[in-house]
């Protein structure tokens, strides 16, 4: 086990601002050598559902105009889209992704109807032991 | 010694800090980084990687909206 501590997101929005950022510090923290571990849980769990990146998120409430602006912006900067971020992560460090088995069962998902890069569906007693001592940010 | 020069030019946070830790970890100590980029986030975290990870910065330039970040390579283990 590592000597650094873990850096700990549980993304429960899947608006598309809380999914670039959680691209973004994904790939931060693995940048830095944390091991970082992701719980998806509410709505964000249908962009993790098998080949659900690759619908178009959903525009966060009230901020539809300036999302638009900032996704024209990363378009132009070529910057990477969330999932791809994570991809990168993962291939940099130590990055693992769990489903959440209260949304999942709630949806009647099984593991194989996610997005590959999840490891596995736990509960939150099992995340909150695998990320303990670690900062945890919630998205 | 090696030099890199890391072109990071164009991409956005978290793009230059991640081609700079690709370099790194090819890098030994006493190499010398040099990363160019746009972003203007680059050269505070570029400091605070430094000052977390025990290398050395040796210099930082600001040219508009250009960004050189020079760090010399002394914590490789």
């Amino acid at each position: 086990m590592s000597d650094v501590p873990s850096f700990n997101i549980v993304i429960a929005t899947g608006t598309a601002d809380k999914l670039l950022m959680l691209g973004v510090l994904t790939q931060t923290g693995a940048n830095l050598g944390m091991p970082v571990r992701i719980f998806v849980t509410g709505t964000a769990l249908k962009s993790f559902k098998k080949g659900g990146f690759k619908e178009k998120p959903v525009l966060p409430a009230g901020f539809e105009e300036v999302m638009r602006d900032i996704n024209a912006g990363l378009d132009r900067l070529k910057t990477d889209n969330w999932h791809k971020m994570i991809e990168t992560a993962m291939q940099m460090g130590d990055v693992k992704v769990f489903g959440c088995s209260l949304m999942s069962s709630a949806l009647g998902w099984k593991k194989d109807d996610l997005d590959p890069m999840i490891d596995s569906i736990v509960g939150a007693t099992d995340f909150m032991i695998q990320s303990g001592g670690g900062q945890t940010i919630i998205l | 010694m090696t030099t890199y020069n890391i072109d990071s030019k164009g991409t956005a946070c978290p793009g230059p800090i991640t081609d700079l830790i690709r370099a790194y970890r090819k890098a030994s100590n006493g190499d010398i980084i040099i990363l160019q980029a746009t972003d203007p986030g680059v050269v505070p975290d570029a400091k605070a990687w430094c000052g977390m990870t025990k290398n050395e910065l040796v210099n930082t330039k600001e040219n508009g909206t250009e960004y050189e970040v020079t760090i010399k390579v002394t914590a490789k283990k």
